[in-house]
């Protein structure tokens, strides 16, 4: 691999890149135009993701990659492979704790991230007004001037034909006040992690050229009405009207994937963020642990019988 | 009462325009284009003057050029000449983009989008334009609402019903989209949406051309009942004297973009003094 | 003497159609006065121009010449001939009413609104102006079974009537009356005089023209008579 260099990209490349980062910094939730690199694979692998992550790390620094809250799926596999490949002397973990900079495709982990840490997110579309407005100058003037009034008129309508907004991925936030983007795939469970984040959150979409950022210590609140409230995911099972569990490591409040068990047909339900799930099994008491931005949107049952 | 409105010279000048323009057309010429350079001169040296709770009128013929001025002043076409001052009567110290007075026509966009958003509202005669046809009735108030701040959900649905019932829309059909309404029906809808903002100036271009008579009869009481609650000032742009008669107090008329007269609506309809507007009085079936 | 609220100078509307071409002289040199709580007729012939100086008086017609100098409540002095559109759109609002020949109204109002409506524009409060011209109507003998119904339907003689109680309602300084009495039964009209005189205790000012010259007689304080143009009789 030493006809490459550092990480794939050239000096001038990752100059560009840092710079876009630099003013989304600067401009909390604005899409920075950049000139997104081919990269050995196809768009829609992670190309926006896998650039931010490129152009940011070093040899002697620890990178994480999780792709829908695992380590071990393919993509995430791949990614980290080649990082691995082209970046000579960084390490790789699965373990949350140990990474200086973690790229996910559409999770955000369970356990709060730390100020030294930074988030890279792999995003298919950036901008969140896309699904009201075809025109591109449009929507930059749209967003220049803070005007969601069309995105807000989607969220009357859907509450008016289901009686609460059905959004389930890639919910429309506001940063620092002003922009609002599309947070990228994301459930609903990971958006409030977004506010007031110690860590540094990247958002980087290759195919469609733009990188955005949501800085640390931010405000980062999820559209919606005064009298209709933002909601998360919620688990119960409305048969037993209990909160399903993680059937791995016990986890009680943790989002969860349904699968179907091979052999019985039956859905189960386990932990999305492996490493998250790792860690519980190995220390049951964290089982009831709920990320502290989260707190204000679940009520638990344990709340409720206490008269919380 | 006091003035609201005050245009000074309003010209409209399709095409690059040449030092002929002007001398070569209007009524005397029985056109509105250039024969030098071929463009087409909309209006020229439109001025007038609106108060607080008036109607005035623009009438003429096709090609008068007599909804040049509303479309000018809801900035849907940028003038060649003329300023326009609009006075508040809404303004209150407090607000953040209020002003006591406006230069209409020179702002900037987001200003423009301001005084659109806020203090005017406008009707066409054709639906699609002032109604976005893929969003429900109640939609499309709630959009406008939502642009002026509103952000209850319950009261956004609230004035959305109270203004479809003002206006005769069955409430029932609020979340319905206006592709399926009667055209009566769409007018209904966007003098609802346009009044949801309860903008001080309100303009109406051809509202009720192209509708049955008496869906027309309705739909003018409607406005002037509105008018009368509300005391909104208002442009109403028609062909038709008997909107005039109805609706306006005072009129002008034009022709190939000139006003050949202006005056009190009953003088202009009893008492014309130009040999057009006698002509135009007298067509009148 | 009190001083008059309304001063017409020399007069004079012509019209000239341009279509035909042709040049119609109607009233001309006329000269009159009307004071508060007295009322004005005028007479003459058809073709004087009567109803003319009426409509050139509420600026339906633009006086060929002359001057009409109007007293307004503020206690200054316009000439009606010349003031500008608002001005004299503000005191037919608020000072000058007008009881004409015709009636023209939308489709779908009630006569109680169609009389109603000079106090809305006032601002006056719905019911209470309802009130008002449910009380109207009644003095005008006009049954209760059609104060909801439009007056496009009415006869002629109700919708003198309907013409009348409108004109009434606000009570203006100076109240211009063209015939109107025309179509009314000798009951109906004796009691519109009765209102007349009502006002004219109240100190309105009014100036009428009456097809009866017995209405003249027993009503008017001052007459002024108007002669044809061309002096034809």
């Amino acid at each position: 691999m030493s006809a490459y260099n550092f990480a794939f990209l050239d000096e001038y490349a990752k100059k560009e890149i840092r710079r876009a980062i630099l003013k989304a910094v600067a401009i909390p939730g604005y899409q920075v135009p950049y000139a997104s690199r081919e990269m050995p694979m196809g768009r829609g692998f992670g190309t926006g993701g896998l650039q931010l992550t490129l152009s940011l790390i070093g040899p002697g620094e620890t990178l994480k990659v999780i792709d829908q809250g695992s380590d071990d799926s393919v993509n995430a596999v791949n990614l980290r492979h080649f990082i691995e490949l082209v970046c000579p002397g960084i390490h790789t973990t699965t373990h949350l704790s140990e990474a200086d900079l973690i790229q996910s495709r559409h999770r955000i982990p369970e356990i709060p991230l730390v100020e030294r840490q930074i988030l890279s997110l792999q995003v298919p579309y950036p901008d969140a007004l896309v699904v009201v407005e075809a025109s591109e100058e449009k929507r930059k003037i749209m967003h220049g001037e803070a005007d969601y009034s069309r995105l807000l008129v989607k969220l009357y309508e859907d509450i008016v034909k289901f009686d609460e907004i059905t959004l389930s991925h890639r919910y429309p936030t506001r940063i620092n006040g002003h922009y609002v983007i599309d947070p990228s795939p994301i459930p609903r469970w990971d958006v409030p992690k977004m506010h007031q984040s110690a860590a540094l959150i990247l958002l980087g979409a290759g195919r469609e050229k733009k990188i955005y950022a949501v800085p640390p210590y931010t405000d980062a609140e999820p559209l919606a009405f005064e009298d209709v409230a933002f909601r998360v995911e919620d688990f119960t099972d409305k048969a037993t009207g209990q909160r399903r569990t993680c059937q791995r490591c016990g986890a009680t409040a943790s989002f969860l994937d349904e699968f179907t068990d091979a052999h019985s047909g039956e859905k189960v339900y386990q932990c999305s963020d492996t490493d998250f799930c790792d860690s519980v099994l190995a220390n049951p008491e964290l089982r009831a642990y709920l990320h502290p931005a989260l707190k204000p949107h679940v009520h638990t049952h344990a709340h409720d019988q206490e008269g919380i | 009462m006091e003035k609201i409105l005050e245009v000074s010279g309003l010209s409209k000048i399709f095409g690059k325009g040449c030092a002929h323009c002007i001398e070569s057309t209007g009524p005397g010429f029985d056109t509105n284009i250039c024969p030098h350079c071929g463009s087409v001169v909309a209006a020229h040296d439109l001025s007038f003057d609106l108060h607080r709770g008036e109607i005035l009128g623009i009438m003429g013929e096709s090609g008068s050029g007599k909804s040049t001025a509303v479309k000018n002043l809801y900035f849907d076409q940028l003038p060649s000449g003329g300023t326009a001052r609009f006075f508040d009567p809404d303004f209150k110290d407090d607000t953040a983009h209020g002003r006591a007075q406006w230069d209409v026509f020179g702002l900037n966009a987001a200003e423009r989008r301001w005084l659109r958003n806020h203090r005017f509202g406008m009707v066409y005669q054709n639906p699609t334009l002032g109604l976005n046809f893929g969003i429900s009735a109640g939609g499309n108030i709630a959009e406008r609402l939502l642009m002026s701040g509103l952000a209850n959900y319950g009261g956004i649905r609230e004035r959305a019903i109270e203004l479809l019932r003002r206006t005769e829309v069955l409430t029932e059909r609020m979340d319905e989209k206006p592709g399926s309404f009667s055209g009566g029906m769409q007018q209904r809808v966007q003098i609802a949406k346009a009044l949801a903002t309860q903008p001080p100036l309100l303009f109406l271009d051809e509202v009720t051309t192209g509708l049955d008579l008496s869906v027309q009869a309705a739909i003018l009481d409607l406005i002037l009942e509105i008018q009368r609650e509300l005391h909104t000032a208002m442009i109403v742009v028609t062909h038709d004297l008997g909107v005039v008669r109805l609706l306006t107090s005072r009129v002008l008329v034009m022709k190939y973009g000139r006003v050949i007269e202006s005056g009190l609506t009953d003088q202009i309809l009893e008492d014309p003094q130009h040999p057009y507007t006698q002509r135009l009085v007298a067509s009148a079936l | 003497m009190l001083q008059p609220i309304l001063n017409v100078e020399d007069f004079s509307k012509t019209f000239y159609n341009h279509a035909q071409g042709t040049v119609i002289p109607s009233s001309h040199n006329v000269h009159l006065k009307v004071w508060p709580g007295r009322l004005t007729a005028l007479v003459g012939p058809t073709g004087a121009g009567k109803s003319s100086v009426l409509k050139g008086i509420y600026r339906t017609y633009l006086p060929s010449s002359g001057r009409i100098l109007f007293r307004t409540a503020a206690g200054g002095e316009v000439d009606l001939a010349s003031a500008a559109e608002h001005v004299v759109l503000d005191l037919r609002r608020e000072e000058i009413g007008f009881v004409t020949q015709f009636l023209y109204c939308l489709p779908r109002r009630g006569a109680r609104d169609v009389v109603a409506e000079p106090l809305l524009e006032r601002g006056v409060p719905l019911e209470e102006a309802r009130h008002k011209a449910e009380a109207l109507l009644d003095a005008l003998n006009v049954p209760e079974r059609l104060w909801s119904v439009p007056p496009a339907t009415f006869s002629g003689g109700e919708k003198q009537r309907v013409n009348l109680a409108r004109g009434l309602i606000a009570r203006p300084r100076l109240l211009l009356l063209d015939e109107p009495t025309a179509s009314l039964d000798p009951l109906t009209t004796d009691r519109v005089m009765g209102l007349l005189d009502g006002l004219k205790r109240d100190g309105i000012a009014m100036l009428a023209i009456f097809h009866h010259p017995e209405l003249v007689d027993r009503i008017a304080d001052d007459t002024v008579t108007l002669t044809p143009p061309g002096g034809s009789a």
